[in-house]
């Protein structure tokens, strides 16, 4: 099919390029720190960053810079009692709107920043920010990418990296790592990495979370899955946490009472 | 800590006590990080420790705690430490010196005094500004997570009210108890405020970056701690004040500027007060305050007095009008832009000065005196009259000559008026279109009230295309051409304009004294200016004298072909008149008509035996046209030899003497009589005219510019008096001498001139014959169309069709509808009042 205008597509390369350029050079200063103004610490980790990125994205690292804290007077932004890792993938996130995978056993040394992840992510993310829909089959196109590399889950990562959003207000990592979770979810909720995510979701230290958008993730999965109740693993966890045990009655209820007519209808 | 490491965790169970056990370290840390906010000892505190905290706290649902503690925290803290030295400012003195302004308290004490208390509240908001922005950062998870569920002001809101509920709005206390009123801090804060403006407003220098800081506060705070977007306090209660107050300063001020009664004064003052209120509004106030101030300004200091400042005497609008004073009226239009759209006093104020100045112009020349010539304007008719070289004659002629130049100056002065207000309109007017309409409406106005417009305009062009020949560039030509059509745009008239140029141009073409090209030309712009019908004379004109010169061309050479030269060789240039294109004095119509004697004159038997082989010629190819001979608008070129005097052996007179003399037709046919009269014999005036059988006041112009002017005196008068009588007697002037060949005898009758009132009352009883029948045609034509109309309907339509030609008056337009029912043209309707039809 050949198409006779063939500007927009012209527009749409050219967009492309743009924002490879500029992501190429977020990269760049995300790997050697030029002009770096500020540095994060965590546990044994060091970024040297920039403010004009990450105090534009997060009104947590925005208030930091004042002469009147530490922070401010010194350059340095210690984060405490979060999880490195869940640290270093934020932080790859404000360079490169997306963070990569982590294979297990998880070093900090093994994560590499890989290349700027590609475009069509990147615009999905977007999609998300700007409240645009994405269509079913793109979720599901992205979904099976996650089982296409065959990787171990990332579940209780992606759980950690969004608290940090939340702890933060950085809405697009919240968005990214809620999405992310999700895909994986379908095809690992057997996995120790789920109940390991469930402790981290239902933990007194999450945040509140007005939605509660991963909380519904893991009720919706162990609905779809209720098999999962017959592990011990799991029976152990609904034991544990009073609010799990309440969203799932609910979200049973909820859904028999939707379902009712055929579980009750005749009888 | 690896991700694994989660699995080591103690198993935590959410207990009350637990979660109220970690409330108090994390609550203490936070208490003692606001205390080093408010005392200022930064030093060990960090953000992320204190965001944490305050975290954790609205993690274990303890928001709501946490937000009550910290605001109650606060209010403690302010009322302890901020309060206090706000109350020790507000001392009853100065309580009563900022809202009375006593007179014992000079400006320059009371400016102190204010703006000591106004550092003193600008110090406390920035102190706890800062703090409110710091704390609210520090709670910025608390705001998130809890307030906004639970639909409370956030957390900077409700603190930094604090200011408004317990500075701003809090009583006056115990130094206010004797006023009548009572008052708070922020009356107290507005007043000294307004009063720093006044006092900048007289040419004090106040501390600005001080009002600022106090006008951005009031920006930044609201009504209530909702924090609605239009409810803050600079809004709602100190910008209506700030108004109040502005407009009773600027009223005093236009007050003040009116009894100093000079308008350039209070112009430039109005709008310096614009500009500093503009400017104020950017430096020291909001911008958004800058329309409603300007407002206040264009109100109280133009709007209000503006009819009594521009009526002052010696400054008002008229003296900037006549004293070209372009800043002022700059200004003035600036100003008047702002405050009045439709610019009313302004316009009005043009108007009736061109009027005036229009009017002045007439009234200035009827009482100017032009005996003596004014430079340039009539030096061309002047030569002529002057050379007379005879007094009386002087006199004579420049009678009509002065009018002349009166003419011509109306024009010139109403075309300076015109510059004028030209110049005024693109310098200071900014070329606005109401007020050009406006002045081209009086001019027009005026223009047409002075009954000779017309006729002035016309002679003006004729003076201008002949001049144009004598020296003056092409150039200069077309701009006067070009006002004199911006001149005829103004006219109403135009059918009496049509036919003085037809005059005037009928003269120029006959005698040759303008360039054909130049007359082209500017018919070709009335043409577009005015229409086609305007022209077609004109064009006719034109057309009759090229199709005349070919003719002339054409039997010249017939002449030759014949062989015919057995006469004495006379070379006939011949121009053929259409009548209806040429004015009727030209053609001989004119008044020597209306007494009924058709006046043909005797021919010298050369020139009759002329006429009639042209004649012959011409009718070759038109047989059927009847050829008139218009015997008093030609000329001839007379070559004449004088024989030398006999006795005389030295000077001119020892020779023969050849000269080309240029005279009239007449002057041509009176010489030929000499010819054959005997040396030493002369000739009676009657005798002459009885030979000739020319008019008699055209045989006395002719006889007067052959033997008085000296230039080209070839015949002697008896008695040599200055005036030609009925009783003179003529003879061949033999010693007549001249330096140069060509002589020309200085002709009275191609002078155009402007007409004697006599002449005047003629031209205008034919233009009215004309109009009679052009409103008759109107009328028939509009009636024909539309079949029937009431009578102010036929009014109206025939006004706006004629509108282009000359505005008729009503009684003639009554007159002819009264003349066409009885010509049985029209009809009046039966039953229906003043309404006629057309009868076919």
């Amino acid at each position: 099919m050949s198409n006779p205008d063939d500007e927009p597509e012209l527009c749409v390369k050219a967009e492309e390029e743009t924002r490879k350029e500029l992501m190429g050079s977020l990269h760049k200063l995300f790997e050697n720190g030029l002009y770096s103004d500020l540095t994060i610490k965590c546990g044994p980790d060091e970024y040297k960053v920039h403010k004009a990125i990450v105090s534009t994205r997060s009104k947590f690292f925005k208030a930091c810079d004042n002469d009147f804290f530490v922070e401010g007077r010194t350059g340095v932004v210690e984060l405490r009692e979060v999880d490195p890792v869940a640290v270093k993938l934020m932080v790859h996130f404000f360079y490169h709107l997306d963070y990569p995978h982590q294979d297990p056993p998880v070093k900090v040394e093994d994560i590499s920043p890989g290349p700027p992840s590609t475009d069509a992510v990147i615009r999905e993310l977007e999609d998300e920010w700007n409240g645009v829909v994405i269509g079913l089959k793109k979720k599901k196109k992205r979904m099976e990418t996650y089982v296409a590399t065959g990787r171990a889950p990332n579940l209780s990562i992606h759980a950690k990296v969004y608290e940090l959003g939340e702890r933060y207000g950085i809405r697009g990592l919240k968005a990214l790592a809620l999405g992310k979770f999700k895909g994986e979810l379908r095809y690992h909720s057997t996995s120790g990495d789920f109940l390991e995510a469930i402790e981290v979701v239902y933990s007194p230290d999450w945040g509140n979370d007005n939605d509660d958008a991963m909380r519904k993730a893991i009720v919706q999965t162990i609905n779809a899955n209720r098999s999962l109740l017959n592990r011990p693993a799991m029976q152990d966890l609904v034991r544990k946490f009073n609010e799990l045990s309440f969203d799932l009655v609910m979200h049973f209820h909820r859904n028999d009472s939707q379902t009712g007519k055929a579980l009750w209808g005749r009888p | 800590m690896a991700s694994r490491a989660n699995k080591m965790r103690p198993i935590r169970r959410p207990i009350m006590n637990k979660e109220a056990s970690e409330f108090e370290p994390c609550w203490d840390l936070l208490r003692d990080a606001l205390t080093d906010i408010h005392t200022k000892n930064a030093g060990r505190l960090s953000f992320e420790q204190l965001y944490r905290a305050s975290y954790k706290i609205v993690l274990r649902k303890k928001g709501g705690l946490l937000y009550d503690k910290v605001r109650t925290f606060e209010e403690e803290w302010f009322r302890d430490h901020i309060m206090p030295p706000i109350s020790e400012l507000i001392t009853s003195t100065f309580v009563s010196v900022a809202l009375f302004h006593p007179p014992a308290a000079s400006t320059h004490e009371r400016r102190q005094m204010s703006e000591k208390f106004l550092r003193g509240i600008r110090d406390s908001w920035e102190e706890h500004n800062m703090s409110m922005n710091m704390i609210a950062d520090i709670l910025m998870y608390l705001d998130r997570a809890y307030t906004a569920e639970s639909k409370k002001p956030s957390i900077f809101a409700t603190t930094i009210g604090l200011f408004r509920d317990h500075i701003l709005r809090n009583s006056l206390g115990a130094v206010a108890q004797d006023l009548d009123q009572s008052y708070i801090v922020f009356d107290l804060l507005t007043a000294v405020t307004l009063d720093l403006i006044n006092m900048e407003r007289d040419g004090d220098i106040i501390d600005r970056s001080l009002l600022l800081k106090i006008t951005s506060m009031l920006e930044d705070l609201y009504e209530t701690d909702e924090e609605i977007d239009n409810q803050k306090l600079y809004t709602t209660v100190f910008e209506p004040k700030y108004i109040d107050s502005s407009r009773a300063f600027y009223r005093m001020e236009c007050e003040r500027l009116l009894r100093e009664a000079n308008a350039s004064t209070w112009l430039r003052h109005a709008q310096r007060r614009l500009n500093e209120e503009q400017d104020r509004c950017d430096t020291t106030l909001s911008i958004s305050t800058a329309d409603k101030i300007a407002k206040v300004v264009e109100n109280e200091l133009i709007l209000a007095k503006l009819d009594e400042f521009l009526a002052l005497d010696g400054t008002g609008l008229k003296s900037m009008i006549d004293n070209n004073r372009s800043d002022d009226l700059s200004i003035l239009y600036s100003l008047i832009s702002r405050v009045d759209k439709t610019k009313h006093v302004l316009k009005n104020t043009l108007q009736s000065r061109v009027m005036e100045l229009g009017l002045e112009i007439a009234r200035a020349q009827k009482r100017a005196d032009f005996s003596v010539p004014v430079a340039g304007t009539v030096a061309a008719d002047g030569d002529e009259a002057m050379e007379g070289g005879d007094k009386s004659k002087v006199q004579t002629l420049s009678a009509a000559a002065q009018q002349t130049a009166a003419a011509i100056k109306w024009v010139d002065d109403v075309l300076l008026l015109k510059d004028k207000f030209d110049n005024m309109w693109s310098a200071c007017f900014n070329q606005d279109l109401v007020l050009q309409s406006a002045v081209t409406k009086s001019f027009s106005e005026f223009i047409n009230m002075f009954a000779r417009s017309s006729e002035y305009v016309s002679l003006f062009i004729d003076d201008n295309l002949k001049r144009g020949i004598k020296g003056k560039t092409e150039d200069e030509v077309d701009v006067v051409l070009d006002k004199a059509i911006v001149l005829l745009r103004y006219l109403t008239d135009r059918d009496m304009f049509e036919r003085y140029y037809q005059k005037h141009l009928a003269r120029r073409l006959l005698h040759g004294k303008s360039e054909i090209h130049i007359e082209k030309e500017m018919v070709y712009r009335m043409k577009s200016e005015m229409g086609n019908h305007f022209t077609v004379k004109f064009e006719g004109m034109f057309k009759d004298m090229e199709l005349s010169r070919d003719l002339t061309d054409n039997y010249r050479d017939h002449i030759h072909n014949l062989g015919d030269t057995d006469t004495t060789k006379i070379d006939l240039n011949i121009i053929v008149l259409t009548t209806n294109n040429w004015p009727p004095e030209v053609m001989g119509r004119g008044s020597s008509q209306e007494e009924g004697e058709k006046m043909e004159c005797t021919y010298p038997p050369a020139i009759k035996r002329l006429q009639e082989s042209f004649f012959k010629y011409y009718l070759k190819d038109r047989s059927g046209r009847l050829l008139t001979w218009v015997s008093s608008a030609g000329t001839a070129d007379i070559k004449c030899v004088f024989p030398k005097i006999p006795g005389k052996e030295t000077g001119p007179l020892s020779k023969e003497r050849r000269y080309e003399l240029n005279v009239s037709t007449y002057g041509m046919i009176v010489l030929m009589l000499f010819n054959d009269l005997p040396v030493g014999e002369s000739l009676g005036l009657e005798e002459i005219q009885a030979k000739t059988n020319i008019p008699a006041p055209d045989l006395i112009r002719t006889l007067a510019s052959l033997s008085i002017a000296p230039k080209a005196r070839v015949l002697l008068k008896d008695p040599p008096t200055k005036n030609v009588k009925a009783t003179d007697k003529f003879s061949y002037n033999a010693q007549f001498v001249s330096k140069a060949i060509k002589i020309k005898a200085p002709t009275i009758s191609n002078l155009s001139k402007v007409e004697g009132d006599e002449e005047r009352k003629e031209t205008e009883k034919k233009n009215d014959q004309t109009r009679a029948h052009v409103v008759d045609a109107a009328i028939v034509r509009i009636m024909k169309q539309r079949k029937q109309l009431t009578h102010t309907q036929l009014i109206t339509e025939v006004i706006t069709q004629l509108a282009n030609r000359f505005k008729p008056e009503i009684p003639l337009i009554k007159k002819r509808i009264e003349d066409l029912l009885g010509r049985e043209y029209l009809e009046r309707v039966e039953g229906e009042a003043s309404s006629y039809r057309y009868l076919a």
